[in-house]
């Protein structure tokens, strides 16, 4: 096997990642509390039909999540590194802190900025690849990725951002069969 | 007596003609006449002559095989002979025979097994002849291991039987000696290796040498390499080795034989050193444990010679080690199990190490120089504080353990002015004090961590001896509460204060050691860590979390309730803030772990509760208030009585009216806030259940009379239930159900009748299934005659309710009377009686906690529910079989799914074959969410269980479950696909794919439509059902 080009990256254990926080404290809510007590109850009534007390009726069109940068980063963060057996999010290559939303009317575009593990990492633009087809594959439509080498971790910062956002070039590489089994192989760890 | 049994030449022949080549002797037919032959020289009717002589011409046959099958014979009939039947000169001229017969290859088998058999005969006694013999003409290497086996059978049966005899007759042990070393060399085979070993150990222990008589060095040297030439032994057994012969036997027989001989240990300790240079870890940790073997038997005067070389050779184990030490649950330095630590893991050579170095100081004669010895070497690595010094302080923990006086002398070194001492502002003798300081003293924080951790080593030394008098480590208690305490404030970082609280328990811990200022001293340095609300979490943690252990002891039980935990208690009154009130009690509640702090936590939360009450605060925080410092009270109750049961007996008298009366106050008596009260309920009610059975009746009258009169009490309730519909009919209902089912419930009729009309008066839905659930209880435990009360109503929809809510009590119970009604119910709903409504069903399987709650096996001795168990399967029996035919019918099908909602897979596994349609049927309601996901749940149990039934039906399955998933399906004005049940479907697409179901590129299109689904969960699974369809393309 080939030398890997970072024989030693620095590593985050699992624990150290970003997780979504559970939100709300239980009693926040004492009056939903009471609400579910009663909704409960309530299905065992046997004198009314189920749908005229039914309240869920006002919030029957659901509250929305949001597609946040934590959602970005658990999508993106578990795929494998093409040269060791650790994920992007362990090695630092993808942070939390670097992925950006905007949204506006039509689209909405999301930026991300990768740190490659040194700075003349040859594998940076695979490493991109991956990202972006896992997010093409995973995203609404209406979503349009754009990744970025973070300013000042990679020597040719500008060529790598340039080659990662051209369209043609990218829609090219996915007809490539060998990469395209590279990043099946990195993408495997995600589920 | 036959002639033919007195036909001794016959026997013979016969026994010639019939036995195998083979050796297996146990069942051939040849067995027959050996067991003839031997009865009749047992029993006098031939002599041995006669038998030999009719043996004759065969013994001396041209024929080879003849020759060897009759020395078989007669091997063969010396082994089953009585050992007292030959006579001396029978025996002596056998032997001789034997001897001249060892150059004979094709019967030397036979010759070994005789020899064997004379050599263990009471008349036996030419010993010295047999060993010449083997050491002349017998030469191992040229036989095969089967054949060597033998001889070394001679030589363990000699020892047996004679070895008394040859250890005092210096010759004739000598020769036995050279006998052995002659047969055992250059042996392989690992069955004769092991009866090697074995005989060499045995040498060693039965023989005395004479390490100035140079024959005698010459065989320990024979003894010696024959055994160590092997070292170290590896051994893989082949497949079907029919000895069962393991490696480990190998490593442990031939460890024992170095080990059995005193004067091998030049030799052995020299010659193992050199293999310590192994870069195997299997092989040093081989090395280790024979060392350790050797120091543990070898004579405490060769101990003394040797110890010197073995500590220079093993100390770097431990002083170059950079690995952690496994942390032991018993506080001991070496781990008690370290045998089973894995060859490859480093540690254990360091652990090995230490426990030569142990029992190096417990067997040798002169231990204290050699601990001075050692110390001295130690010293350099300890006075200033570096990586080693750890290393050196376990060492110095290990020398420790092994008695009280070392332990003294060593922590009178190590906390002496010149080593740890400085650091620990321990006075320097006068002495020592001419000596100019030149060093700093001063230790950075790193350094300071370290040498708190070293401390642990001493400690654990002191847990080892468990010393009942003071030590010498009680001089410098002083000085290291100080020096603890004071890098306790000086905190910068987290791990320092985390390290002290660690070695501030370990000393809580150690018995006979703390007085009880200082235990107090420790105390108020927790206590200040806790209050301190500039401390960091994981500080506050360590200090919990270690507090935890030492608490349950009384005396410190007393000490924490005293300094710790009043004092957080008496925090919660500068709040009331919800947040602030609640992280406070999370700490407070984990230090619980007993009785009597849960006792005091508990009177100083129901004193906070009648002050919350008091406070000028929104009604609403108040209750939240309330619903933080109840539900920790619950969660406490169950964490003591996890390690320790207890009786609430008292607490029914002192806790119980005011916390009542505190709830009453702030809700009032026209109550809307329901999950207060149930929470209230639930505390009141686990309280009920742990005190004693006995006092039940009496307490199930008290709250009779609260709930149902207007009489008043220690708990005042305003108003009561029966007279006008009230919230508290849960906490009545709660109450009931925890008392024990054997309790008479007074005024039962009147009551129910109250209630009943109550339920047909009440505005309030929520109010009237309350009710409703308190019948269902009182029926369920209380009533006795249940005939009166079953009839069923069709016309009227309540008193239809009411009676499906009797049904629920009775069958709860099996009640014969009950289960008729059911099957009755069952038969009209099916035959389509108006009336009755699927959700009947639900109300019948559903599961409430006034019939689940209940404590089980608890000193109280209340058995509180009436429940059968495995009712749920009877009564599923008996309505599911006559519901399964009518699936089409919409309404059969709701009560299914209602039923099926509320089983378990355990139940409804029994019934998968025949859940294929109404899956089906399920599936495409998409009217009803109930029944949809009842379907889906269904579909979920069929694949994880059998997933065949579903085959037919796959192919139009895959297609509705993804409709489910990605599309929004709206019935009226709501939505029918709910997320869970878009869960749920996105599951069961999981599953099926991954059994190789339907068509993957239609449905990687169809589940785009999911990725932009308003819930994060169905996006995620959607995901991830994408990339597995990705990757089974």
């Amino acid at each position: 096997m080939e030398e890997p080009i970072n024989a030693n990256p620095t590593i985050l254990s699992l624990a150290q990642l970003p997780k979504r926080q559970e939100t709300g404290s239980p009693f926040s809510t004492t009056l939903s509390a009471n609400h579910k007590l009663i909704s409960n109850a309530l299905k065992l009534s046997l004198l009314e039909e189920e749908d005229e007390y039914s309240e869920e009726d006002i919030d029957s069109d659901e509250e929305e999540d949001p597609i946040d940068p934590q959602e970005i980063f658990d999508l993106i963060s578990t795929i494998s590194d093409p040269e060791h057996p650790l994920t992007l999010g362990q090695l630092a290559v993808v942070n939390l802190n670097d992925i950006e939303i905007n949204t506006s009317k039509y689209l909405t575009e999301v930026v991300i900025r990768i740190t490659p593990t040194i700075t003349h990492c040859s594998l940076a633009t695979l490493i991109g690849l991956g990202i972006k087809v896992r997010l093409i594959r995973s995203l609404p439509g209406k979503f349009r990725v754009k990744l970025l080498i973070k300013e000042g971790s990679h020597q040719s910062e500008s060529q790598v951002n340039k080659q990662l956002n051209d369209k043609e070039r990218v829609a090219a590489a996915c007809e490539n069969e060998q990469l395209i089994e590279v990043i099946s192989r990195m993408l495997a760890t995600c589920v | 007596m036959s002639q033919s049994i007195h036909d001794i030449p016959t026997l013979i022949n016969q026994y010639i003609a019939t036995s195998s080549p083979s050796d297996d002797t146990s069942d051939d037919a040849s067995s027959v006449f050996i067991a003839e032959l031997v009865n009749l020289i047992t029993s006098d009717e031939i002599t041995l002559l006669q038998f030999i002589s009719s043996l004759g011409k065969t013994l001396t046959s041209d024929t080879d095989m003849i020759r060897s099958k009759a020395i078989s014979c007669l091997s063969r009939v010396f082994a089953d002979l009585p050992i007292n039947k030959l006579s001396r000169q029978d025996v002596g001229v056998m032997v001789d025979f034997m001897v001249v017969k060892l150059d004979d290859k094709l019967s030397l088998t036979y010759v070994l097994q005789a020899l064997n058999s004379l050599v263990k005969m009471n008349n036996f006694n030419s010993i010295d002849k047999v060993l010449k013999s083997l050491l002349d003409s017998y030469s191992p290497k040229k036989n095969l291991a089967k054949i060597r086996y033998e001889t070394f059978l001679i030589l363990g049966g000699l020892l047996e039987s004679k070895g008394q005899y040859i250890s005092t007759h210096t010759e004739l042990a000598d020769l036995y000696v050279k006998a052995f070393v002659h047969i055992a060399s250059g042996e392989k085979d690992p069955r004769n290796l092991i009866n090697s070993f074995s005989l060499n150990t045995k040498i060693n222990s039965l023989f005395t040498f004479d390490a100035n008589n140079n024959l005698h060095q010459q065989l320990i040297d024979d003894l010696f390499d024959v055994c160590f030439c092997y070292f170290p032994i590896t051994f893989t057994p082949p497949p079907n080795d029919p000895y069962k012969i393991t490696s480990n036997d190998l490593k442990s027989a031939l460890r024992e034989t170095i080990a059995s001989q005193s004067l091998f240990a030049t030799d052995a300790i020299a010659n193992l050193i050199e293999k310590l240079t192994s870069t195997n870890p299997a092989i040093r940790n081989d090395v280790l444990t024979t060392l350790n073997l050797c120091v543990q038997t070898y004579a405490p005067e060769t101990v003394d010679q040797h110890w010197v070389t073995i500590w220079n050779a093993v100390k770097f184990e431990v002083l170059h080690n950079t690995n952690e030490l496994p942390v032991s649950a018993s506080k001991t330095i070496i781990p008690q199990d370290y045998e089973a630590i894995d060859d490859n893991d480093d540690i254990k050579a360091v652990v090995l190490t230490l426990v030569i170095v142990r029992n190096l100081l417990e067997r040798a004669t002169d231990p204290q120089s050699m601990l001075e010895m050692i110390l001295h070497e130690l010293t350099q690595n300890l006075t200033t504080i570096t990586n080693k010094t750890k290393l050196a302080a376990i060492i110095l923990g290990v020398m420790a353990e092994t008695s009280l006086d070392r332990f003294n002398y060593i922590v009178e070194q190590l906390f002496s002015h010149s080593v740890w001492g400085k650091y620990l502002n321990v006075e320097q003798t006068e002495a020592n004090e001419e000596q100019e300081e030149e060093e700093d003293i001063v230790l950075n924080i790193e350094r300071q961590g370290q040498l708190v951790d070293n401390l642990e080593y001493i400690f654990l030394a002191y847990y080892t001896l468990a010393p009942e008098q003071p030590t010498k480590l009680s001089q410098y208690k002083d000085h290291i509460l100080i020096f603890l305490g004071q890098l306790l404030k000086s905190n910068v970082d987290t791990s320092l204060p985390k390290k002290v609280i660690a070695q501030f328990v370990n000393m809580i811990g150690m018995a006979n050691f703390l007085t009880t200022q200082e235990l107090e001293l420790i105390m108020n340095h927790f206590q200040q860590i806790l209050l301190n609300e500039s401390t960091s979490e994981t500080v506050v943690d360590a200090c919990v979390s270690g507090l935890i252990g030492p608490l349950s002891e009384p005396r410190i039980t007393k000490l924490a309730i005293e300094l710790i935990i009043t004092p957080l208690l008496a925090t919660l009154d500068d709040t009331s803030e919800i947040v602030e009130v609640e992280t406070r009690l999370a700490v407070i509640g984990k230090l619980c772990v007993n009785y009597a702090i849960l006792e005091v936590i508990s009177i100083k939360s129901l004193a906070r509760l009648s002050s919350f009450n008091n406070l000028d605060l929104a009604h609403e925080d108040k209750i939240k208030l309330f619903h933080v410092v109840i539900d920790t009270l619950i969660k406490l109750i169950n964490q003591v009585t996890e390690r320790h049961q207890f009786l609430t007996d008292s607490w029914y008298g002192h806790f119980v009216p005011p916390f009542l009366n505190n709830i009453f106050k702030l809700l009032g008596e026209d109550t809307r806030d329901y999950a207060l009260i149930e929470s209230s309920s639930r505390l009141v009610g686990l309280i009920i259940r742990y005190i004693e059975k006995s006092k039940h009746q009496a307490v199930l009258n008290d709250f009779i009379e609260v709930f149902t009169t207007e009489k008043s009490s220690k708990i005042k309730l305003e108003g009561n239930l029966i007279g006008q519909p009230s919230g508290y009919i849960v906490m009545f209902n709660k109450i009931v159900a925890s008392i024990d089912k054997e309790c008479q419930f007074e005024n039962l009729n009147v009551i129910t009748e109250s209630m009943v009309g109550i339920v047909k008066s009440v505005n309030n839905e929520y109010l009237r299934i309350q009710y409703l659930e308190g019948i269902s209880l009182l029926v369920n435990k209380f009533t006795t005659d249940v005939t009166s009360l079953v009839d069923m109503s069709l016309t009227d929809p309540i008193s239809y309710e009411i009676y499906i809510w009797i049904l629920k009590g009775l069958i709860l119970k099996l009640d014969p009377v009950g289960l008729d009604k059911l099957q009755q119910l069952v038969n009209q709903f099916t035959s389509g009686s108006s009336g009755i409504t699927p959700k009947s069903f639900r109300v019948l399987f559903i599961d409430i906690d006034i019939f689940t709650e209940t404590t089980s096996k608890h000193i109280s001795g209340v058995r509180n529910l009436n429940v059968r168990l495995l009712y749920k399967q009877r009564i599923f029996q008996i309505v599911v079989p006559e519901l399964l035919p009518h699936v089409d019918n919409h309404n059969c099908l709701v009560a299914l799914a209602l039923i099926i909602e509320n089983v378990s897979t355990s139940i409804l596994i029994r019934y998968l074959s025949t859940l294929g349609p109404v899956i089906m049927a399920c599936v495409n309601e998409t009217t009803n969410a109930v029944v949809l996901k009842s379907g889906l749940s269904m579909i979920n149990v069929v694949l994880e269980e059998d997933d065949t039934i579903l085959d037919p039906y796959v192919t139009q399955l895959v297609p509705v479950l993804l409709q489910i998933a990605t599309t929004k399906i709206v019935s009226g004005k709501k939505r029918i696909n709910d997320e869970s049940i878009r869960v749920l479907a996105l599951r069961n697409l999981t599953i099926l794919f991954k059994k190789g179901h339907g068509d993957k590129t239609q449905a990687l299109n169809q589940l785009r439509l999911c990725l932009d689904d308003k819930k994060r969960s169905v996006r995620k699974l959607a995901i991830d059902l994408c990339q597995s369809l990705y990757e089974l393309k």
